[in-house]
């Protein structure tokens, strides 16, 4: 038996530690890569559910009367279901569009607001303006996002749904403006 | 014997490079580029359909087949969403007797074309008519 046969050594060339390099590399730029498409993919389901939650709570404010149908004659409370203005589909109710522009407008009840409109789950915000077809405002709201966020253009996600429907004999525009910062 | 070491360098290895730089930086780009969205587009069908609603109960499709005249209807289709054209279309026993549609666009060349339809009665005289309305849109 030779004395030095059981003597160990390392093989470390340039070549392999070049190889070590692109490779670290190459999982790197996976794994970078990986968690921004995962994060382009949960973006867009995000914005997805935000453009439904916009386009449904626009759809109950136009074509339903709420629940309960006089929600418009009593104070916010846990009874109350859902919010609409419409007196009947496509028509909407002077009364119900004053009370729902009013109560949007006070701090302490834009929250209940936007339960009722079913847009709390994604914690959105919410703007809305009722306005006839030359332009005047008949309601309006002034929720805008907060000043982090000069425009609504520069919010991670928004969404706007414009409906048609009649107010006292005019046709007037809907503009639901439903954000996320 | 020879032991040294050397790099072979080609203008194709260069040429790979700067390609996997670029797909890596467009990559990188398009990812980042969907962060911020906003979205303008209320479905045409719904947009659509309200129209009609609302002109048939303001009385417009039926004046306007009366009076034979579309500047009511050019008026309501100006207040569309941005973006969105459409073109309303009034039948009178089957037979095309108006048309308006918004000014400033088209869906000429428009990849999918929305359409909604309506039926209502409009007094002619002493005479009702039968008459629908169609109109079609999509977004420019």
């Amino acid at each position: 038996m030779f004395p030095h046969s059981r003597a160990k050594g390392q093989l470390f060339s340039e070549d392999l530690l070049f190889a070590m390099i692109f490779v670290t590399f190459l999982l790197a730029l996976y794994a970078i890569l990986a968690s921004r498409v995962t994060y382009a993919a949960d973006d867009y389901l995000l914005r997805e559910q935000l453009r439904g939650d916009a386009q449904d709570a626009a759809a109950q404010l136009v074509g339903s009367p709420g629940a309960p149908m006089n929600w418009h004659q009593a104070q916010v409370n846990d009874s109350m279901q859902s919010l609409g203005l419409a007196g009947r589909r496509g028509v909407l109710s002077q009364e119900k569009a004053a009370k729902f522009f009013s109560l949007a407008a006070d701090s302490d009840e834009y929250n209940s607001t936007k339960r009722l409109l079913g847009l709390e789950t994604r914690a959105e915000r919410f703007n809305a303006t009722l306005s006839l077809l030359n332009g005047t405002v008949v309601y309006s709201l002034n929720a805008t996002p907060s000043s982090q966020f000069p425009s609504y253009g520069q919010t991670n996600i928004t969404s706007t749904v414009t409906r048609l429907a009649v107010l006292n004999g005019s046709i007037v525009k809907l503009t639901l403006v439903v954000w996320l910062e | 014997m020879n032991n040294e070491k050397a790099f072979i360098f080609t203008t194709d290895a260069l040429l790979a490079v700067i390609l996997s730089a670029f797909l890596i930086y467009a990559t990188f780009s398009t990812l980042d580029r969907a962060a911020a969205f906003e979205d303008r587009t209320t479905p045409v069908q719904r947009v659509s359909e309200d129209a009609l609603a609302a002109m048939e109960e303001t009385g417009i499709l039926a004046r306007s087949l009366q009076e034979t005249r579309t500047d009511e209807i050019r008026s309501v289709l100006g207040g569309l969403p941005s973006g969105m054209c459409a073109e309303v279309d009034i039948y009178a026993n089957s037979s095309p007797v108006l048309s308006a549609s918004r000014t400033g666009c088209s869906c000429a060349d428009a990849q999918e074309l929305t359409a909604a339809r309506r039926s209502f009665v409009a007094l002619n005289g002493s005479s009702q008519i039968e008459a629908h309305a169609e109109i079609t849109g999509c977004y420019d």
